[in-house]
């Protein structure tokens, strides 16, 4: 077990499950607003808030607030630094599961 | 985190959750194709009734298909990625044939030639846009 193994680049903010998931939706769109994600990752309303703030810490998450008409709307898209770590996180989980 | 069947299984997840987007993406490529065949048909009534009466049935039509596009984009909750920049591309192309139909088709002998290849052009564009659309959302994040 040396420091040289892949495990030890994996990115502990994205690795949480709940953080992947929106990663990886949100990865595949400019941008998207709150209940697709909530829906297509499966979470209540307060686990995605409370996951999207810490993306939004760490400098991964750009979260838009808004309204269409009257109804309000909350929109989030990753920043280039959250496209960078994504795609450095699956490079590395590529590795481990053996050079996919 | 060192298994190999782990991380492949998060892999597949997030191909699972990318293909999830492309499909809530896919919208966009709908409406450019829909608002292509508009701008065909408000072309082709250019077409068949030159004058005062195309202008406004034309434009009625015009402007109660595009005022539906942008109410049905509105509710939609994802964009497809560089959406902003291809939409500028698209609707660039879109005003630069359009007026210059508008403008040839006023002042031509066959103005129905001028119109319908001009309502033609903007379908093949917004077809091209639709296909970058799926295309792009087809990539792996």
């Amino acid at each position: 077990m040396t420091a040289a193994h892949p495990r030890h680049q994996l990115d502990e903010v994205v690795h949480a499950p709940v953080r992947f998931s929106i990663m990886a939706y949100l990865a595949g769109v400019e941008r998207a607003e709150f209940a697709l994600v909530r829906d297509a990752v499966e979470v209540s309303d307060s686990q995605l808030s409370k996951q999207a703030a810490t993306l939004e810490t760490a400098g991964y998450l750009q979260i838009t607030k808004g309204h269409v008409g009257k109804r309000p709307r909350t929109w989030f898209a990753l920043t280039p630094a959250g496209r960078e770590a994504f795609e450095t996180h699956l490079t590395t989980l590529r590795r481990i599961a053996g050079g996919r | 985190m060192d298994a190999p069947d782990t991380a492949r299984q998060l892999l597949e997840q997030a191909d699972s959750l990318a293909a999830t987007a492309h499909r809530d993406t896919r919208w966009y490529a709908r409406w450019l194709v829909l608002f292509g065949l508009l701008s065909l048909l408000t072309c082709a009534l250019f077409a068949a009734f030159p004058g005062a009466p195309a202008v406004v049935l034309g434009m009625s039509v015009y402007g109660v298909g595009v005022a539906a596009l942008v109410v049905w984009a509105s509710r939609r909750g994802a964009a497809t990625r560089y959406m902003t920049r291809l939409h500028l591309a698209v609707m660039a192309g879109f005003a630069v044939i359009w007026t210059a139909t508008m403008v040839l088709g006023t002042r031509s002998d066959d103005p129905a030639v001028v119109f319908l290849t001009g309502g033609g052009l903007i379908l093949l564009l917004t077809v091209a846009g639709a296909w970058v659309v799926t295309r792009r959302g087809g990539r792996r994040p």
